[in-house]
């Protein structure tokens, strides 16, 4: 194995974790989210000896991943092959109602503000950084996510009462 | 949960929960490099080299000099037993007697490092892919050898592959067996895709010398982005009129002098064959 490859697998082995949750966040679906990582992981292993030691790695495959995943999703929705979300396999993991309820109205949210969603609420990026992401204006961040956060309150509140609506 | 009254302390929280209850699992690190390097192989030949026979992950390239006798190129295998004919229509009908037929094909791929040597893989069996193709059923398989062993198979159009993980089954129809985004692999996955080669020696890159009865020379020399593209190889076409077996060696030399490339060695054969795939007898589907 030569030097890049084993720092290219060191660094899988720190970020498999914590991009697979991301995965799966954006995907809502176990297969699909390690599907998706993989994926990314190759783009960046074809990329690799390009990136300088300085770039930081975790926010280029975070961007990879984003971008991957809605490009993944029109591809498919171009071909039909994917008519509804997935039945199976979610959590493996014991998620309260509240997840659960949280979690299926992420995956009816179409992807683009379904990554702006977990890009703000779990990643924590400020506006200017999601823009960055997705490669688009933070106007449109803005925008994505208040149609996106409408949405989740209807869902949330629809299902489970006792979600807020004061705001 | 606990109730929240804030929606943004509401996502934040569930967010966080729900990807907490996700599955752990350890990263196939064997695989992803294996994957890797096959993209990077297929990628960097295809910058370099407009046309291409693939085979998951091999790519070789054939390219023929813009002569004025090429224009009238069809898909007539004819013109391999017309008698006087150039290396270069003897090549096309070659290829196109290999299209749209049954074969076998297993793939040995070879990468350079440091240096721009070839370099033989550590691990037996990498690199290595085994395939059998076809295109009128849409049945086949490909198996890839190495550290992760992984296979595909496709089964009257649908696609199951199995990466040491389970067997799973992929919605949709599939003409061929590439999985990846890369739709100009998708287009020519696991076919002798003559229809690529015949356009590309159309526009005409390189210069095919005969080199004996039955095999053939072809070399590219070319400026691509980046630095200067050298490709080699040797076409051998069998017995039956059909590519039989195709080495080459693509590097590319950057501005400072650095080379990287690969080769590969596609060995052909069982041509008109049935193939026969069975399904797996358990396998998840996926979307």
């Amino acid at each position: 194995m030569t030097s890049a490859d084993a720092a290219y697998v060191a660094f899988v082995e720190t970020a498999w974790p914590r991009h697979l949750r991301l995965a799966l966040l954006l995907t809502g679906d176990r297969w699909q989210a390690e599907e998706l990582l993989q994926d990314s992981l190759v783009k960046l292993y074809e990329r690799w000896r390009r990136l300088s030691r300085t770039d930081d790695l975790h926010a280029y495959l975070r961007k990879v991943l984003v971008n991957n995943h809605t490009s993944l999703w029109r591809r498919r929705r171009r071909e039909n092959l994917v008519a509804d979300v997935p039945e199976h396999a979610v959590a493996d993991g014991p998620a309260g109602p509240d997840a659960l309820v949280l979690r299926d109205a992420l995956r009816a949210l179409p992807p683009r503000q379904r990554a702006v969603v977990v890009l703000r609420h779990y990643e924590d990026l400020p506006e200017r950084e999601v823009a960055q992401v997705l490669g688009c204006a933070v106007g449109t961040v803005k925008s994505q996510h208040a149609k996106a956060i409408a949405k989740l309150r209807q869902a949330m509140t629809d299902v489970a009462p006792h979600f807020e609506k004061s705001r | 949960m606990i109730p929240l009254y804030d929606i943004d302390e509401q996502l934040s929280h569930g967010m966080r929960e729900l990807a907490a209850t996700g599955p752990e699992s350890t990263p196939p690190t064997g695989l992803l490099l294996a994957r890797g390097q096959r993209a990077r192989r297929r990628r960097t030949a295809l910058t370099a080299t407009s046309l291409a026979l693939v085979a998951v992950g091999a790519v070789t390239g054939v390219a023929v000099a813009n002569r004025p006798a090429a224009p009238a190129v069809t898909a007539d295998p004819t013109w391999v037993s017309a008698p006087g004919t150039s290396p270069e229509l003897e090549l096309v009908a070659a290829i196109t007697n290999s299209q749209n037929i049954s074969f076998r094909l297993r793939t040995t791929a070879g990468s350079r490092g440091n240096g721009g040597k070839v370099e033989a893989s550590a691990n037996p069996g990498s690199g290595v892919t085994v395939t059998a193709f076809d295109p009128a059923t849409a049945n086949g398989y490909l198996r890839g050898g190495g550290p992760v062993p992984f296979e595909m198979r496709l089964v009257d159009g649908v696609r199951y592959d199995n990466y040491g993980r389970g067997w799973r089954q992929h919605m949709g129809r599939h003409r061929t067996l590439a999985t990846d985004s890369d739709e100009l692999r998708g287009q020519l996955s696991l076919t002798a895709d003559a229809g690529q080669l015949l356009k590309a020696l159309r526009e005409g890159e390189a210069r095919v010398t005969k080199t004996g009865a039955a095999t053939y020379r072809f070399e590219s020399t070319r400026p691509v982005t980046g630095g200067t593209a050298k490709l080699v190889g040797d076409i051998t076409v069998g017995g039956d009129k059909r590519i039989a077996r195709i080495a080459y060696d693509w590097a590319l030399t950057d501005r400072s002098g650095h080379v990287s490339g690969n080769t590969a060695v596609l060995e052909y054969s069982g041509y008109g064959e049935p193939v026969i795939v069975e399904r797996p007898a358990h396998a998840e589907l996926v979307p």
